[in-house]
């Protein structure tokens, strides 16, 4: 009896599946104690059950029934994780008031993190806040810029900087360009500009002028090198300052012009061969003085008179494209050259004095054309002043009007 | 003379200030009482009950006035508008700093309303050894009245099991019926 009872209490142990104890087969005193042994078999199962599922994180499976008060602990332990995955549920949701009462050194490793992930919670919420708040002050300024540069009649480009790309133009822009085709030439000058802008440069003021058949149109550029999101990139504010320019040059027509021919004045005249001279610059000065323009005159009145300083004039344009050409006042006239020689020079005011001449073989010349001329070379090493180097040069030409009076004496009228 | 003030108040009627004031009642005793003798009316009014009707009929009972007081609970303590989970945490403090238990959720099911909880070292039945009779009435009731007063369904509320770890724990079920 004793063996049957041992190897039913091991089967329960240690081979639970064949654990089985026939009641009615004991002895009548022995079968209360083979029921409780039976009973606490059922204990040990269900205790077994419980604990196998809790190993396996199962929360759902049957239960010990009340009377099973060997299973108590664990069914505390199954109560206390459902709490936990119900809590930790509550934490997903957001719910960071959740703390874990229980299970010692976990709960404090759980309590930490929730704690923890509310302050990052509301850094991240504050973060946010802040974000929104300057996403909405970013929405209103945005809003008055876009309304500013819309209203104004400036030309506002922004280019990247590495790229040549245009990150923003502003609406006179747009119309512009469409209207007057000059988006490839002012592509390529802001693209070369930008490019070769250095970093964090301060704010310049540049010049530009565009081109389209005979027109040019000019601009005042403010150039702003600045970050465009995440571009390297320059603003250009571009002012058209063409009505400017007209106007600046016509006042420096009035200024420096003479009226009857378009050449330089005397004033223009004197003025560059003073800042030649402070420059050091090595050129040649040649006096040019008309003959008879006094006769003329006289004898024809000042219309013809004019008509005789625009021959002049024309033919002294001959002399070179680079040569600055000025009247001085009356007959007078002077030349600014550099690269020329002495002699080079003579020998074209020479050609273009026969040139002249060769109005008188016409068959309406009236009376003689002719010049004289005198021409000096000025180096870097001149210590001439400038009214100097005229007289000098004015002497010359006298010189050379008084060899000539001769041939001027034989000729017609 | 007849009190016509008193005319229509009686003890047999419930509600909420009909239970006085403790504090100014009990100037020198206080609030707080031991819970023998919260036990001791208890058990002794279901014996009554249950010799009067049945062990059934009395449990109703208290299952009935357990309700009730979970309702009037509810009204007079519990903020009844805000959100489930401020609600929860509401009742659990109450319930902790009042000595009815300490109250866990296990689950909530938010589409059906269906929830699992524990009540531990619950006033009713804590200490007393665990058998496979169902004593935790009173708490259903009152369970399934502070319910229906927060949501406005009606709750079947069961203790499903307990079990004692050195403190007893009631788990309680409840289903929305209507």
């Amino acid at each position: 009896m004793a063996e049957t009872l041992f190897n039913y209490l091991r089967d329960v142990l240690y081979n639970a599946s064949h654990a089985k104890l026939n009641i009615e087969n004991l002895p009548e005193d022995f079968r209360p104690l083979g029921e409780g042994l039976v009973y606490f078999s059922e204990c040990v199962l269900e205790t077994r059950n419980l604990a196998k599922a809790l190993s396996k994180g199962d929360l759902n499976n049957a239960l010990p029934s009340p009377d099973n008060e060997m299973a108590a602990p664990l069914k505390a332990l199954h109560s206390s994780l459902k709490h936990l995955t119900w809590q930790t549920q509550q934490v997903a949701k957001g719910d960071y008031k959740q703390r874990v009462g229980f299970m010692g050194d976990f709960a404090k490793a759980f309590n930490t993190m929730i704690e923890q992930l509310d302050q990052r919670q509301k850094a991240l919420m504050a973060e946010i806040e802040s974000g929104q708040r300057k996403t909405q002050a970013l929405a209103q300024s945005n809003s008055l810029f876009e309304a500013i540069t819309g209203q104004i009649s400036q030309w506002i480009v922004v280019v990247a900087k590495e790229t040549g790309e245009w990150l923003y133009i502003n609406r006179p822009v747009e119309s512009s360009l469409i209207t007057k085709n000059l988006e490839p030439d002012l592509r390529n000058w802001l693209t070369h500009y930008a490019y070769n802008l250095p970093d964090n440069s301060s704010p310049r003021i540049a010049e530009l002028e565009l081109e389209r058949g005979d027109i040019s149109q000019f601009f005042s550029a403010a150039i702003y090198a600045l970050h465009w999101y995440e571009h390297q990139a320059v603003a250009f504010v571009l002012t058209d300052v063409s009505v400017d320019k007209e106007r600046i040059r016509a006042l420096e027509n009035v200024a420096y012009k003479d009226t009857l021919t378009q050449i330089f004045n005397r004033h223009y005249g004197m003025q560059l061969l003073s800042e030649w001279l402070a420059q050091g610059k090595t050129f040649i000065i040649c006096f040019v003085d008309m003959d008879n323009l006094k006769y003329v005159n006289d004898k024809y009145g000042h219309a013809e008179g004019d008509k005789y300083i625009l021959c002049v004039t024309g033919v002294l344009r001959k002399f070179s494209p680079d040569a600055v050409i000025c009247r001085l006042g009356g007959d007078e006239f002077m030349l600014l050259a550099q690269n020329w020689t002495l002699s080079n020079a003579q020998n074209k005011l020479e050609a273009l004095r026969d040139m002249l001449i060769q109005y008188n073989n016409g068959p309406d010349a009236l009376y003689n054309h002719s010049m004289s001329y005198g021409v000096i070379e000025v180096n870097a090493d001149n210590t001439h002043s400038e009214s100097e180097l005229l007289s000098i040069a004015d002497e010359k030409m006298y010189e050379y009007k008084r060899s000539h009076k001769m041939e001027r004496q034989g000729s017609v009228h | 003379m007849k009190n016509v003030f008193a005319a229509n108040k009686s003890h047999s009627s419930f509600s909420w200030n009909m239970l006085g004031d403790i504090k100014e009642g009990r100037g020198d005793l206080g609030e707080d009482m031991p819970v023998l003798v919260y036990r001791l009316m208890q058990y002794t009014m279901l014996d009554v009950l249950t010799k009067a009707f049945d062990s059934e009929r009395a449990n109703e009972f208290f299952r009935d006035a357990g309700f009730l007081a979970g309702t009037e609970f509810a009204k007079n303590v519990l903020d009844l508008n805000a959100d489930f989970d401020a609600f929860v945490a509401n009742l659990q403090k109450s319930l902790e700093q009042l000595k009815i238990g300490i109250l866990r959720m296990e689950a909530f099911d938010a589409d059906t309303g269906d929830l699992t909880l524990t009540v531990g070292q619950d006033l009713d039945c804590s200490g007393l050894p665990v058998t496979n009779e169902n004593v935790c009435n009173y708490d259903e009731g009152f369970i399934a009245g502070i319910l229906e007063a927060y949501t406005g369904k009606q709750y079947l509320v069961r203790e499903v099991d307990c079990w004692a770890n050195g403190d007893r724990v009631c788990r309680f079920q409840g289903h929305v019926t209507a």
